[in-house]
């Protein structure tokens, strides 16, 4: 592997940290040339070499020696890309232009556990899993639970700007910050507490910047007693515009469940499936309660619905694995026609959350607006059911590339006036491309994410794969801007939306690039990224 | 069902990083090469002939301890742990060894004859027997730790227990875990011979126990007798153990779930009985117990291969002790004594705590 510029830097940042925390090892920068965006693992397959590995590694364990590897990248001209736990899907911790990278995780400690004023302060490299574990011990909780929390890092979700599963109750990670501490492209160290309450909101300009803008060390976040309570619960929808309908009603009553996920007739018929193996017991049952759920299920009824519900979803995950992309329009289609007489309906899973007689009544008043838009009650089965397996999914995206497809996920938002036009719009277009399912989650009261999931085959043809990847989200932005939507709600921007940067914030931009400019003048802040 | 090797490295490659939280080694160096996916996704490279021919290079397939953590979440049932001693063993055959594992056949070799030669020392003469009902297999991590479960086994009424009449004071795990299967075979053959008259072998170590009950026979070494833990075996006397009087501050002491006794052989509970009957206060739990419980960084031969890594983790599983201002630590391991007895804080095995409550007043 190439020796390059930032490699010799090693023995300086040696003598800054210590000898066993820098490497310039060609496995280590191999490790860190890749992080979770799907187009870069489609190069593993065959055991490509990725095409942009860092010339050189550190580990800080202090904000003053992130500081003083910055000031003496910034002498050196030398790149730096901060990384979390290189969870990214959108290629933002890419090291496009060598240099270094900075690995945050050896600072992960809990700072500080202010129980009269229900802070913690954390240092930036912590696993989110961790982070949780740390309060749960204590009795807390930060109520922050992204689907990626056993491989993603606090600094990584303010650099993203990270939505958990429960956001409607907690709201995303900028909304659970009290304070950052960030060192910037020059290695001065901003830390904004005590800076709020009047002027500009600092936070929230720094938190999402991707690592452009600054290398966050530490912050304080906002915590709240574990939950006494959590009730949790299964609606069928007649149909997706019902259950939206349902969610928009909860949110603008002012109501906060901790979640609410709607999916739609694709993703319930694959949720269903999946539960059907685990809970056929609940067929034979005594219990109403569970043989309602089994009916959900599809466990009951007739043979012949059965058969041709299991049939389409086999013909489905299918047509992702194999299918031509001819077939894949007729086989999209196909499902549009047959899912709303098959399916049962779609699944919404609710759940309030906190002291008990709050989330009971809150429970009570979301219930009844679900069910006056339609839902019909499933029980707490289903709910129970998604809170255990809630972070299982991840685990299908090895299972699609060892199957020799891909998948990948693309989470867009929108105000409630546009958000059925955003979900047909992306539907349609990507019809002939790929097999596409949504859900819907993470809603407010002006509006709301929609997360489709996509899955294609890909062939030995790494080129192909990679043409036919790419399309499918040309495509797939296109129509989700063409109504108006967001490029991203919560997984950033990185690499593979940079592009779309200058459309989405306009003159805002010149904002941005302006910060660019005071908070990391030379440049060498995670180049590439965000259509900086 | 379990996924073959090929799968696993397949799916491993592909994992987005879903059990890195749970490897000890990850977390102490916090270092994307030796998450467990990335492991296997550099012994994967290996085995397509694309990875450099270099000891630095398969360096990474020796960041295990073989404590099963990232097993335990995985839905796929990978092992990543086992996998990777048999990486090890690809490295070694194709003289990319780690390098403080060369010699390592005749080291255990030794050690396991110099641990049986302790025993020896401590152990009076007329309780080696060539055959028994039940035998112990000294240990050789603890060779005081024979002498001290005869005493217990005495005061509990099973004064028929012996102690194996054998030259090897080990099971032989070292040599499966350091990547050398050929002589893990050889030992275990060897030993397998020596224990034919027994139909019932205790076993201290639970990584022995483990390799011994698993691992043999995947080698095609058939061993007559059955193979217990000795907290499997005492359990079964646990009536006849004193009822331990509350004499002391409640939960002083941390127990500590041994990862080759807890997720590899799922032995929980035996330690746990033992120690509320007897231990008086009765144990402390980690926020991390049982299958979530972490390492003490002794396994899969790290403390030679990594031992900063493996004192790393050591320093990580007892930060929680000294949090609680607590100063000891039960286990049933003797690697895991001998780890997590440091920085202030005692560990001791669960027979020494067995042997303190039958003491004869």
């Amino acid at each position: 592997m190439r020796a390059t510029r930032g490699a010799e830097l090693a023995p300086a940042l040696r003598s800054l940290t210590a000898p066993d925390r820098v490497s310039t090892t060609p496995p280590d920068r191999l490790a860190y040339a890749r992080d979770l965006w799907p187009r870069g693992m489609l190069g593993l397959k065959t055991g490509q070499a990725p095409a942009h590995p860092p010339d050189v590694v550190v580990w800080p364990t202090s904000t003053a020696e992130v500081q003083a590897i910055v000031r003496l990248a910034v002498e050196n001209r030398v790149p730096i890309v901060p990384f979390g736990a290189g969870s990214g899907v959108c290629g933002g911790t890419l090291p496009l232009a060598g240099g270094m990278v900075v690995d945050l995780k050896r600072m992960r400690r809990l700072v500080n556990l202010d129980r009269a004023s229900l802070t913690a302060t954390f240092e930036a490299g912590i696993l989110g899993e961790h982070l949780e574990h740390e309060l749960a011990r204590r009795g807390y909780t930060l109520g922050h639970f992204p689907s990626s929390i056993m491989c993603s890092t606090l600094g990584g979700w303010l650099a993203a700007r990270s939505a958990g599963q429960c956001s409607t109750r907690y709201g995303k990670i900028e909304d659970m910050v009290r304070s950052v501490e960030l060192v910037t492209g020059t290695g001065e160290v901003i830390d904004t507490t005590g800076s709020h309450g009047l002027g500009a909101d600092f936070d929230q300009l720094l938190i999402g910047s991707e690592g452009t803008l600054g290398i966050f060390t530490r912050a304080v976040v906002a915590i709240r007693p574990a939950p006494e309570a959590r009730i949790l619960r299964g609606f069928s929808m007649p149909r997706v515009a019902a259950g939206c309908e349902a969610i928009r009603r909860v949110m603008q009553r002012g109501l906060r469940p901790s979640v609410v996920r709607l999916y739609d007739e694709i993703d319930t018929l694959m949720a269903r499936s999946s539960a059907a193996k685990e809970e056929k017991a609940a067929a034979e049952s005594e219990d109403p309660e569970e043989r309602a759920v089994a009916g959900w299920l599809g466990l009951l009824g007739s043979e012949q619905g059965k058969r041709m519900r299991d049939g389409l979803r086999r013909r489905l995950v299918g047509a992702a694995l194999g299918a031509s992309v001819g077939r894949m329009r007729v086989l999209n289609r196909a499902a549009d026609a047959l899912l709303p007489r098959l399916s049962g309906g779609c699944l919404l899973i609710v759940g309030c959350e906190g002291d008990r007689p709050l989330a009971e009544a809150e429970a009570r008043a979301t219930f009844r607006e679900i069910e006056r838009a339609g839902g019909k009650d499933l029980g707490p089965g289903p709910g129970e059911r998604w809170l255990r397996h809630r972070y299982d999914v991840s685990f299908k995206l090895s299972k699609m590339f060892q199957a020799g497809a891909f998948a990948d996920t693309m989470e867009v938002a929108v105000s409630w006036d546009r958000l059925l036009d955003l979900y047909r719009a992306v539907r349609e277009a990507l019809a002939p491309l790929c097999f596409v399912m949504a859900h819907f989650s993470h809603a407010y009261a002006d509006g709301c994410s929609i997360y489709f999931s996509f899955a294609a085959a890909a062939g030995d043809d790494q080129a192909l794969a990679e043409e036919r990847y790419d399309a499918i989200w040309r495509t797939a932005l296109a129509a989700s801007t063409s109504v108006g939507a967001t490029i991203s709600h919560h997984h950033g921007v990185g690499l593979s939306k940079a592009a779309y940067m200058p459309a989405e914030h306009g003159e805002s931009m010149a904002i941005f690039r302006a910060l660019k400019r005071v908070l990391d003048p030379h440049g060498i802040l995670n180049p590439g990224k965000m259509g900086l | 069902m379990m996924p073959d090797l090929d799968a696993s490295l397949t799916l491993c490659t592909y994992c987005p990083k879903l059990c890195r939280h749970t490897c000890p080694v990850s977390n102490a160096e916090a270092r994307e090469t030796v998450i467990p996916g990335a492991k296997m996704a550099t012994m994967r490279l290996a085995r397509l002939g694309k990875l450099e021919s270099d000891v630095e290079s398969t360096a990474s397939l020796y960041a295990c301890t073989g404590c099963g953590a990232c097993s335990e979440v995985c839905l796929h049932g990978v092992t990543p742990g086992r996998h990777l001693f048999t990486g090890r063993a690809d490295a070694e055959r194709t003289g990319h060894g780690h390098p403080a594992l060369a010699g390592l056949p005749d080291r255990v070799r030794a050690h396991a004859e110099a641990s049986a030669r302790a025993a020896r020392e401590v152990v009076p003469p007329h309780r080696f027997q060539p055959s028994a009902e039940v035998a112990l297999l000294p240990g050789c991590d603890d060779p005081e730790a024979t002498a001290t479960t005869l005493t217990v086994c005495d005061r509990i009424g099973a004064e028929y227990v012996g102690v194996a009449d054998v030259s090897l004071g080990c099971g032989g795990y070292p040599l499966l875990a350091g990547g050398f299967p050929d002589a893990f075979r050889l030992h275990a053959e060897a030993l397998a011979r020596q224990l034919q008259g027994y139909s019932r072998v205790v076993v201290p170590c639970p990584a022995c126990v483990w390799a011994m009950r698993v691992e043999y026979p995947a080698h095609g070494v058939p061993l007559r007798p059955e193979v217990l833990h000795t907290s499997e075996f005492l359990a079964q006397f646990i009536e006849r153990l004193p009822v331990a009087a509350a004499a002391r501050p409640a939960a002083a002491a941390f127990y500590h779930d041994p990862c080759y006794l807890g997720r590899q052989l799922g032995i929980y509970d035996a330690p746990r009985r033992l120690l509320e009957r007897a231990f008086p206060g009765g144990v402390r739990e980690f926020s991390r117990t049982r299958g979530e419980s972490e390492c003490s960084g002794g396994g899969g031969v790290l403390p030679l291969t990594m031992p900063a890594t493996a004192d790393a983790i050591t320093a990580r599983r007892l930060e929680e002790v000294h949090e609680a201002g607590a100063t000891e630590v039960i286990t049933a391991c003797a690697t895991c004594k001998r780890r997590l007895t440091r920085d202030g804080v005692t560990a001791r095995d669960l027979v020494d705590v067995l042997a303190e409550a039958t003491r004869p007043a």
